[in-house]
């Protein structure tokens, strides 16, 4: 039987960095405090490695620290945040993309989201986390994470006036599993 | 019968049931969501985007740091 190859800090933080910068980007948006946010939650990590337990979600872990960083220290000029967020709407798509416009104003809809809808949003409709984990992430009750999301779904759906409130939900083999187990 | 208590994993499009706590992983399994329709699509859209953006050098000399470290050790 091989032995499992050792855990190596560093590169864990690497394989984590892209998705922790995106999570950022999302919370704050703004590309220059994201990066920030980012080389604080590195800093901290590495600084408090000896907490991480083995075995346990170490992207999850990070972007722990990441978001109570984020709820620390940035929250409080949420003003400019969200002013500048339209900067960042700008540097983050390529004018090439042929749904340009749309995208656009996906984005300006995601950043007009209260931060806790949008964080929800994120970590379970781009990210992949189940709510389970969206909620040990973000300190509250799995039912709290699934009404984020459902509310966050619905005001993007209203503000880009799609017709379809559901075009953001589970997946329907997903709901027949879950209408499944609930019978 | 399923228990509702026992989490599932989706893979793709899959719905998989699976228990790999027997199996000796530490982690749980969850049931995950792959949203669908075109705010799904945005979405993920929106966030690959910004995943595949190169990452700012301040970042990478900083990890560089830390490999440094950790050779050190």
């Amino acid at each position: 039987m091989t032995e499992p190859s050792p855990f190596c800090f560093a590169d864990e933080l690497v394989v984590a960095m892209p998705s922790l910068r995106a999570f950022a980007v999302a919370l704050s948006g703004n590309v220059t405090t994201a990066n920030d946010l980012v080389q604080e939650t590195l800093l901290k990590a590495w600084s408090h490695q000896n907490l991480f337990q083995p075995g346990t979600n170490f992207k999850a872990w990070l972007f722990t620290i990441l978001r109570n960083t984020y709820y620390s220290q940035y929250r409080r000029s949420r003003r400019e945040v969200l002013d500048t967020g339209k900067i960042a709407d700008a540097r983050c798509v390529s004018p090439n993309q042929p749904s340009h416009m749309d995208m656009i104003e996906f984005k300006t809809a995601l950043q007009a989201l209260p931060v806790d809808q949008r964080e929800a949003l994120i970590l379970v409709g781009a990210e992949g986390y189940s709510y389970e984990e969206a909620a040990s992430i973000t300190g509250c009750a799995i039912g709290t994470v699934k009404s984020r999301v459902n509310r966050a779904r619905v005001r993007l759906a209203r503000t880009l006036e799609m017709v379809n409130v559901d075009e953001l939900g589970a997946d329907w083999s997903s709901r027949a599993v879950v209408g499944k187990l609930q019978r | 019968m399923a228990s509702p208590a026992r989490p599932e994993k989706r893979q793709g499009s899959v719905v998989q049931e699976t228990d790999d706590r027997s199996a000796g992983s530490a982690e749980p399994i969850y049931l995950r969501h792959r949203y669908h329709g075109e705010l799904g699509q945005l979405l993920r859209e929106y966030y690959t985007d910004v995943v595949d953006q190169p990452m700012p050098d301040r970042l990478l000399r900083l990890i560089e740091k830390f490999r440094q470290k950790e050779q050190n050790k």
